[in-house]
């Protein structure tokens, strides 16, 4: 009976006008996106090897990840040049790729897989399943199923995984197509980054059907299918909106940031005041006075760093109670542009200055992504929470459908 | 007649379950998301302060003609308005360019201010009341039962739309209300008349925008009989003016305009400055500098101040392509952003809080013009010093306690609405269509003509706008390498002090000193 359920929901949606013009819309999106950003990836590791032929000492380069195709995260943030002035430890640092300042034009900026699944697919998940129960018994087709000998639970089953196939399939397509033309323009390092990739697909899966468990919910609690979708928009836009855009100002309530601006300017102003002195003559002591200030000015540079790191764990917190957030951070770590890995290219370009100014290695900056494991783990962390709340969304969908009043037309 | 209607339409919307929803749902967003904006506002402030606390102090302290550059840092306050609009640019980004230490969560943030409220659940609860606002009442039956009471269709229609538009503005007048009670309550944020005509106007625009989008719902419901498919065909329109278009056509104006790589041109830059004019420089200075003059009289005797600025100019020149090119690559995503209503509000509503596109330009010139008073200032008491003590270096005590500090000064009223103006008309212009059509498909249901008419207006006066006609739409200019260009007055202010310790320090032969012996020079002063 599942089967035949599942069949005939399977084939109702395949032949509806809505379900085309999501996939058509979908497919469009995700591979005019492929093509902006491959051809922004290769933009990014042109000017890389620019900096690198440059024969700068000074200039140091953090090459772009290609897996940013999936979901750029904080490869923007990460992949960069840096100008370095050791002596007052100042930086000009470019973002790679990018010659042109963001000016706001949306509330979604970039056009990555990432946000097609956090964004479309998970309204697709919703506009697909809002009619699904209040629809069918508002026409009171769903009666007719029901003394038809099929019970709800397999109904219900039925429904979710028509609905899950038809949104999953045309997406994995999208994801193997997408996987080949990243393979033919040598952007895939090796098995590590199928892993990932696929790590990132199932990922989407999951949250797809998280979506497709709410509209379930909201088609069982609604009575009428235009309530479904009201209700189904507006908690979408909870979801995918106001929540993801509240968690940081939230997390910045809990942790106490200091201005790095302010920072920045006063380590300047200390160093030419120090140097100003000793030209003057007033101060005497000028080599201890200075590596006094500048191991003053790395600690307080630590301090603020690790207030920063509390910060980010405050905000990973937070954003558990949000599943786009979730989705988000989870997806951005596993294809490597996560936050842990923008602070270990921090790190690295720190500890590079640090080298040079201590006079312990002059060595070529060398930069390795975090490992495989490491991205992982907390990606890993981050699903759990997420399939622990879609396993008690399913047992909250199941309930409802089960105590549903057949007699409320 | 017309009034009943609308009457009926307000109350009828009011005590729906969608209403209720999505006004709940609206009105508490807008209070979570005034009460983060506000503790940032003021945070961001005392570090404004802060900041300027510092720079007075150290400049008191130390200021001295060779490093006066890095002591002399414009800071930006933030704008009272950044409490309920985020800037089109963050202010760091336009005083120093991007730092190591920028937030990386920047990168995925999303914002939640006045624009994301009103431009994404304003117009969607403005699509959820009117999807079926023409086609339940057909099924119903009411609409017959309206139309053999001998009302024209006219009045109908006028009386649905406004009654329609009514209850959609209700919650955002609410919202607005509710802003400007806290914003008069928390007082003490420099909020001046001005900024009370500004919110006037953004509030305006507002419901321009949200009858738009009531208007295009209820045409749509005119047109579709399926009260699921209608509500489909709304969410499916709003995704992609809401979400898709602004997304897209940066990644379009990238395309069709390429940038010259500001990385590359920053190299280019150094390359003239620290090779090519030291070398030219040094060529005609050092001889004098060997007779036994000092650097700044063998400065004054040659023509190397005249030298310098042909490398200047140069510079100059680079720079001016790299701008001209990013203004073009804008300008052309904003002008295909403005094929959706949502870009032409998000636009209007930042030139009117004066934190859109054209504060660039503002900050820029406000900036440029300090930065050359400072200049001359500096100049003119570092040669006043020379006169006075013969003893006197560029390393010496600088007193500059009349120097003009950077005061940044909003803009003006007249400009905020001029900059707004062609996107406020894009807007209206957008208004029009599904007013007409609404009005056609449910009069006479022979749209196609006067549609074809309409849209042919539509466009000419769009193109008329963006390409700058009319004299509405003043140039879209000034973007990006601010940091660059503000940078660059003080850096030429400072040119012959480096210039001296370059020649002084690593000796007339060579440039490629290797790392050690660069750090040694700079440590040593």
């Amino acid at each position: 009976m599942l089967k035949n359920i599942i069949l005939h929901e399977t084939l109702l949606h395949l032949t509806s006008f809505r379900f085309q013009i999501i996939v058509g819309l979908l497919v469009i999106i995700l591979f005019s996106g492929l093509a902006v950003n491959i051809s922004n990836y290769k933009n990014k590791v042109s000017e890389y090897n620019e900096v690198l032929a440059a024969d700068d000492s000074y200039r140091i380069a953090v090459p772009p990840n290609p897996l940013c195709v999936f979901a750029e995260g904080m490869d923007s943030y990460s992949s960069m040049s840096v100008a370095m002035d050791i002596l007052v430890s100042d930086f000009k640092v470019k973002t790679l790729g990018k010659n042109n300042v963001s000016i706001r034009l949306s509330a979604f900026e970039t056009l990555d897989f990432g946000f097609v699944v956090k964004v479309l697919m998970s309204l697709s998940a919703i506009i697909i399943t809002f009619a699904s129960v209040s629809g069918e018994r508002f026409s009171g087709t769903l009666k007719l199923a029901c003394a038809s000998g099929a019970s709800k639970k397999n109904l219900m089953l039925g429904k979710l995984m028509a609905s899950f196939i038809c949104l999953s399939v045309p997406f994995l397509i999208c994801a193997i197509i997408s996987c080949i033309v990243l393979a033919l323009n040598n952007m895939l390092a090796g098995q590590t980054d199928i892993i990932r990739i696929c790590l990132f697909v199932l990922f989407s899966l999951i949250y797809i059907l998280f979506f497709l468990l709410v509209g379930l919910i909201i088609s069982t609690i609604t009575r009428r299918p235009q309530e479904s979708l009201v209700t189904g928009v507006l908690v979408w836009l909870l979801l995918v909106f106001v929540m993801p855009s509240l968690s940081p100002q939230v997390s910045k309530l809990f942790a106490d940031l200091p201005s790095t601006r302010a920072m920045e300017e006063a380590r300047i102003q200390g160093w030419i005041g120090m140097v100003y002195e000793h030209e003057n003559s007033v101060d005497r002591d000028f080599n201890r006075r200075l590596g006094k200030m500048q191991s003053g000015f790395d600690s307080e540079w630590e301090k603020s760093r690790n207030q920063f790191a509390g910060y980010a764990k405050i905000k990973r917190w937070i954003d558990l109670f949000s599943p786009s957030d979730i989705f988000n951070n989870a997806s951005i770590e596993i294809v490597g542009n996560g936050i842990q890995n923008a602070l270990h290219t921090k790190n690295a370009v720190l500890q590079y200055k640090n080298n040079l100014l201590r006079e312990s290695d002059f060595s070529e900056f060398s930069f390795q992504r975090l490992g495989f494991l490491k991205d992982l783990l907390p990606s890993l962390t981050s699903m759990f929470v997420f399939c622990v709340e879609l396993c008690i969304l399913l047992l909250v969908a199941y309930r409802k459908f089960m105590l549903l009043d057949l007699r409320e037309g | 007649m017309i009034l009943h209607v609308a009457k009926k339409e307000v109350l009828e919307h009011i005590k729906s379950f969608r209403f209720s929803l999505a006004f709940l749902f609206i009105v508490l967003t807008f209070f979570v998301m005034l009460f983060m904006r506000h503790v940032d506002y003021r945070a961001k402030f005392d570090d404004y302060q802060l900041r300027v606390r510092a720079q007075e102090l150290s400049l008191d302290k130390f200021a001295h003609y060779n490093r006066i550059n890095g002591l002399i840092i414009p800071i930006l306050p933030p704008a009272p308005m950044e409490i309920i609009v985020e800037p089109a640019v963050t202010s760091s980004v336009m005083e120093s360019g991007r730092s190591l230490d920028d937030n990386p969560f920047d990168a995925t943030k999303i914002p939640l201010d006045m624009i994301a409220i009103v431009g994404l659940l304003g117009s969607l609860l403005a699509l959820l009341l009117s999807y079926d606002s023409i086609n339940r009442e057909i099924h119903e039956g009411t609409i017959r039962l309206l139309l053999s009471s001998g009302v024209p269709r006219i009045k109908i229609i006028i009386g649905k739309i406004l009654g329609g538009s009514l209850a959609a503005v209700l919650p955002v007048t609410v919202i607005f209300l509710l802003a400007s009670l806290w914003l008069a309550i928390t007082g003490g944020l420099g909020w001046g008349v001005n900024l009370w005509i500004s919110f006037m106007g953004i509030f305006l625009v507002s419901l321009i925008y949200i009858v738009f989008f009531y208007c295009l719902g209820a045409f749509l419901s005119s047109v579709i009989l399926d009260q699921t498919l209608s509500a489909l065909s709304c969410f499916g329109i709003w995704v992609v003016f809401v979400i898709v278009v602004p997304v897209i056509s940066p990644y379009i104006a990238g395309a069709a305009i390429k940038v010259p790589d500001s990385g590359q041109m920053q190299r280019q830059i150094d390359h003239i400055y620290n090779v090519e004019r030291d070398d030219a420089i040094r060529k005609i200075i050092m001889p004098l500098i060997a007779q036994g003059l000092s650097f700044e009289d063998a400065w004054d005797k040659t023509n190397a101040a005249e030298l310098n600025r042909t490398f200047q100019d140069r510079v100059d020149a680079l720079q001016k392509e790299f701008r001209n090119a990013s203004i073009r690559q804008s300008k052309l995503s904003i002008h295909l952003a403005c094929v959706s209503p949502y870009s032409l509000y998000l636009a209007s509503v930042e030139e009117l809080s004066g934190l859109g596109f054209e504060r660039f330009q503002h900050i820029e010139n406000v900036i440029s013009n300090w930065g050359q008073n400072a200049r001359e200032y500096v100049e003119h008491q570092h040669n006043e010093a020379r006169r006075r003590d013969t003893a006197y270096t560029i390393d010496s005590k600088l007193d500059v306690p009349d120097m003009p500090r950077f005061q940044y000064v909003e803009l003006g009223l007249s400009y905020k609405y001029s900059n707004a103006l062609p996107y406020i008309l894009l807007l209206l212009s957008f208004f029009i269509i599904p007013l007409f059509l609404y009005l056609n498909a449910f009069i006479t249901k022979k749209a196609l003509l006067r549609l074809s008419f309409v849209l042919i207006f539509v466009c000419a006066f769009d193109y008329n706008l963006l390409s700058g006609g009319g004299n509405y739409c003043k140039p879209l200019r000034s973007v990006c390498s601010l940091h660059l260009q503000s940078l660059a007055g003080f850096r030429n202010l400072l040119i012959v002090g480096e210039l001296r310790q370059n020649l002084l320090q690593s000796g007339a032969a060579c440039h490629s000193v290797d790392l050690q012996n660069q750090r040694f020079c700079k440590s040593t002063g």
